[in-house]
């Protein structure tokens, strides 16, 4: 935390040079960061385990290792860079849209600042630079490995226009994200202000894989060149590139001009930020008196049809009503989904230009296990995130109240989070791989869904058998989910290759029965984790609020 | 004779080296309102957490209504009715969705749920916010859907901490009153406060716990033979501190006002 703190020091005065006021600044920082360490620290109580954040450093720094091959294998500085500051961009993007918005958006100190004598443009300043910081860590994870590989392949000159145009990506990122939330904050009532966030976190997210396969589709055809192709003026990640083209002697009028809206480009949004700071609300996500809600009727019939006891359905119908208005599960679930789903779609589209079905026909014949395979990763996020909530305290009702085996409320949740997040996704891979690989993928599709259902129960015990929205959010970001995605995407991994091989048994019967054979096998096998599920007693449960 | 409702025995609670109970022996009778005063961090909540069966890992017998709370725990939270010191609830809940929620864990009858949170909450005169999100209401009417909860499934003990919390004038007469009816319907009541003139009226009888011991307890005229006579609140100063208030408040006027240096 000082090591920070003393970071942002040496940048005091620009910081009152734009109206901030240093001193509160960095006591609300401070407090910031201090929180943040206890409550990782909280969760571990003690133990070794690794932190959520330390879970995201590791899966950023896999990312990393990933993109530093990019310089190695693209002949052209700037391609590869264009390239590979595409994929920081956008996993910064991600990172704020789905874990970060809710820090920005905090109103957790809201009561604690709104009486005190503190401006808005320094409370949005405290903000930016908590969120800033953590940004700044991940794009560092990302980063090192393309550091040292390009710093051996171009030389030490390379080093430090990289690392500014990497400073540049999280100032982009950081204050176009914040821009939107200024914006709506401005033209929208304060009792649609949150349902617009939300919806413009799904947007972003939309834009974010859009601009992702505008980057990948680097024309394939155009020898990994991009040098002279005119939608470059129009590509963040092109202008941020452009700052290590120079350094690398590439000084035509075109690297000057990208380069110069690499570092010009956020110094504007960053102004526009400081600019619009007046309009923040510090408590923009309070709760303000909104239309009387109708009870679910869904909920209850669902509950009625799905669970055996008073119990169960008492928890279904709490967990689905919250899953549907908790700001703090919409927003770090909703865009994350969305996600999958684009990225599913995006990537079955792509197949089906005829590229792969073409050249690669064992491959096509074999993708959509792909596509439903990798749609299972959209389990992690609501089982994951439905333990969080704002308001953590409100859990006491579970140690309050008549609940006599918490494992009945653990699998309640899971059915709603199942329900109403697993299965609808899943149910949209699955349309769109019908649609194009036909009836006869109508097999995997079942086999896939029995792997939904024990996938599903592994994840409901990673996450440490804690009760639904009676935790605090993990301070800083929500590794967690990060941490468990890299356990379950093993998981995944070795079912989907075991489905694979399963595809091309053909004795002692011929296909597709021994796919079919493996359902009930999947099922018997989720029974496991369900029923370790079921049985969690009081003593197993972590971190309960008491009333 | 009756036996008790509630009955305490050698309870001891610690939290590390910490001792927050020390060797407590309590008994709560049918039809009584049982007061139970102390200044912060006596062990009033502790004792109640216990009481109702979330705090566990403790030494010592208590037992409601005969059934053991370290054993049957589950058993204790179906016969107690419970108004927690903080009105922390789910934002995002309507106050019926609240209510729905708690009378389904009592295992009430859907119609007979509906019927009774309907009619609770209009006597709180919150009908017309019964499907307005928690999150828009203040913390009087927070706590009139938490005692509304507690009361849902007519429970044979009440455990109250601060249960006045926040509540209008108004209310504050209505659960007074609530109270002393459902204390002549042969109800247990366990009532913590530190609002000592509201003890003082309702309850039978009051113990006042000081640093995890029960240092006094007995009626109202009990306690004012222990004591120095007076009211409930000159009782308490007597029997738990050292008297001196005023000095302590010359201290905090001086460090506001600057006037003497500043403890670092």
């Amino acid at each position: 935390m000082k090591a920070r703190l003393f970071v942002f020091d040496r940048f005091a005065r620009p910081l009152e040079a734009v109206g901030v006021d240093y001193r509160r600044f960095r006591a609300i920082l401070g407090v910031k960061f201090a929180l943040d360490g206890r409550r990782q620290h909280g969760w571990v109580q003690g133990s070794k385990r690794i932190t959520p954040f330390t879970w995201s450093l590791i899966v950023h720094g896999g990312m990393g290792l990933w993109i530093s091959a990019l310089p190695l294998a693209i002949p052209s500085a700037f391609t590869a860079m264009t390239l590979s500051l595409s994929v920081v961009m956008v996993m910064l993007a991600f990172d704020l849209v789905a874990d970060y918005s809710a820090l920005l958006l905090d109103s957790t100190e809201a009561t604690l600042l709104a009486a005190r004598p503190v401006t808005a443009r320094t409370l949005l300043a405290a903000r930016l630079a908590h969120v800033g910081s953590y940004l700044t860590t991940y794009v560092g994870a990302l980063a090192l490995a393309t550091a040292v590989v390009g710093t051996l392949r171009w030389g030490l000159r390379f080093l430090p226009a990289y690392l500014l145009s990497l400073a540049a990506a999280v100032v982009l990122v950081l204050a176009t994200v914040t821009i939107v939330y200024l914006v709506i904050m401005r033209v929208v009532s304060r009792e649609r202000l949150r349902d617009a966030i939300l919806y413009a976190q799904l947007a972003m997210t939309v834009l974010t894989v859009a601009a992702y396969y505008l980057g990948s589709a680097v024309d394939v055809d155009s020898g990994l060149r991009i040098e002279d192709r005119a939608w470059i003026y129009f590509y963040p990640a092109a202008w941020l590139a452009g700052l290590p083209a120079l350094a690398l002697g590439r000084t035509s009028a075109q690297f000057w001009v990208l380069g110069a809206l690499g570092i010009l480009v956020p110094l504007l949004l960053a102004l526009i930020v400081m600019r619009l700071a007046p309009r923040f609300r510090v408590d923009a996500a309070d709760p303000i008196a909104v239309a009387p809600s109708r009870p679910s009727s869904i909920a209850r019939t669902l509950a009625r049809w799905t669970t055996r006891s008073a119990t169960a359905r008492a928890v279904f119908e709490l967990v689905w009503v919250l899953a549907g208005r908790d700001r703090q599960f919409k927003t770090r679930t909703y865009p994350g989904l969305l996600a999958i789903v684009l990225f599913v779609v995006a990537f079955a589209l792509l197949a089906r230009s005829g590229v792969w079905g073409e050249q690669f026909p064992e491959v096509y014949a074999n993708m959509h296990l792909f596509l439903l395979y990798y749609g299972i990763l959209v389990i992690p996020t609501p089982i994951l995130m439905v333990i969080y909530t704002d308001r953590p305290e409100a859990g006491w009702v579970y140690h309050g109240l008549p609940i006599e085996r918490p494992g009945t409320a653990l699998i309640a949740a899971v059915q709603v989070m199942f329900i109403r997040f697993v299965l609808p996704v899943f149910a949209i891979i699955a349309a769109v791989v019908l649609a194009m690989w036909g009836p006869r993928a109508i097999v995997d599709i079942a086999l896939a869904l029995a792997t939904t259902v024990l996938v599903t129960f592994c994840f409901a015990l990673i996450t440490g058998r804690r009760l639904p929205f009676s935790a605090p959010p993990p301070g800083g970001a929500s590794g967690t989910r990060a941490g468990a995605v890299i356990g379950g995407m093993t998981l995944v991994l070795l079912l989907g290759a075991g489905h694979f091989l399963l595809g091309r048994i053909n004795a002692p019967l011929p296909q597709p029965w021994p796919v079919i054979a493996a359902i009930p096998v999947i099922l018997m096998l989720a029974y496991l984790p369900a029923r370790a599920c079921a049985s969690t007693r009081w003593s197993d449960i972590r971190h309960l609020p008491l009333a | 004779m009756t036996s008790p409702t509630i009955r305490i025995r050698g309870l001891t609670k610690r939290f590390g080296d910490t001792i927050a109970l020390g060797g407590l022996d309590l008994e709560v009778y049918p039809g009584e309102i049982f007061g139970y005063v102390g200044r912060n961090g006596a062990g009033k909540t502790t004792t109640i957490r216990i009481l109702c069966g979330i705090l566990d890992d403790f030494e010592g017998q208590v037992s409601v209504c005969g059934h053991d709370v370290a054993t049957d725990s589950f058993a204790v939270k179906r016969l107690v009715g419970y108004v927690p010191e903080t009105a922390a609830l789910y934002d995002e809940l309507t106050a019926m969705e609240f209510l729905r929620f708690v009378g389904t864990l009592y295992d009430l009858e859907e119609t007979d749920l509906e019927g009774r949170a309907h009619t609770l909450l209009d006597c709180f005169g919150l009908a017309a916010e019964a499907d307005s999100r928690l999150g828009t209401f203040s913390k009087g009417m927070r706590q009139k859907v938490l005692i509304s909860g507690a009361l849902l499934h007519d429970p044979e003990v009440l455990v109250l901490d601060e249960p006045l919390s926040g509540l209008d004038a108004h209310a504050v007469v209505v659960v007074k009153e609530v109270l002393t009816q459902l204390s002549r319907a042969g109800k247990t009541i366990f009532y913590s406060s530190h609002v000592l003139d509201v003890v003082e009226r309702v309850c039978n009888r009051i113990a006042l716990i000081d640093a995890g011991a029960i240092v006094a307890s007995g009626s109202f005229d009990e306690l004012q033979a222990l004591a120095r006579g007076g009211s409930l609140e000159r009782i308490v100063t007597d029997l738990t501190s050292t008297g001196e208030h005023a000095a302590t408040a010359a201290r905090i006027v001086a460090a506001v006002r600057g006037t003497t240096p500043v403890a670092r």
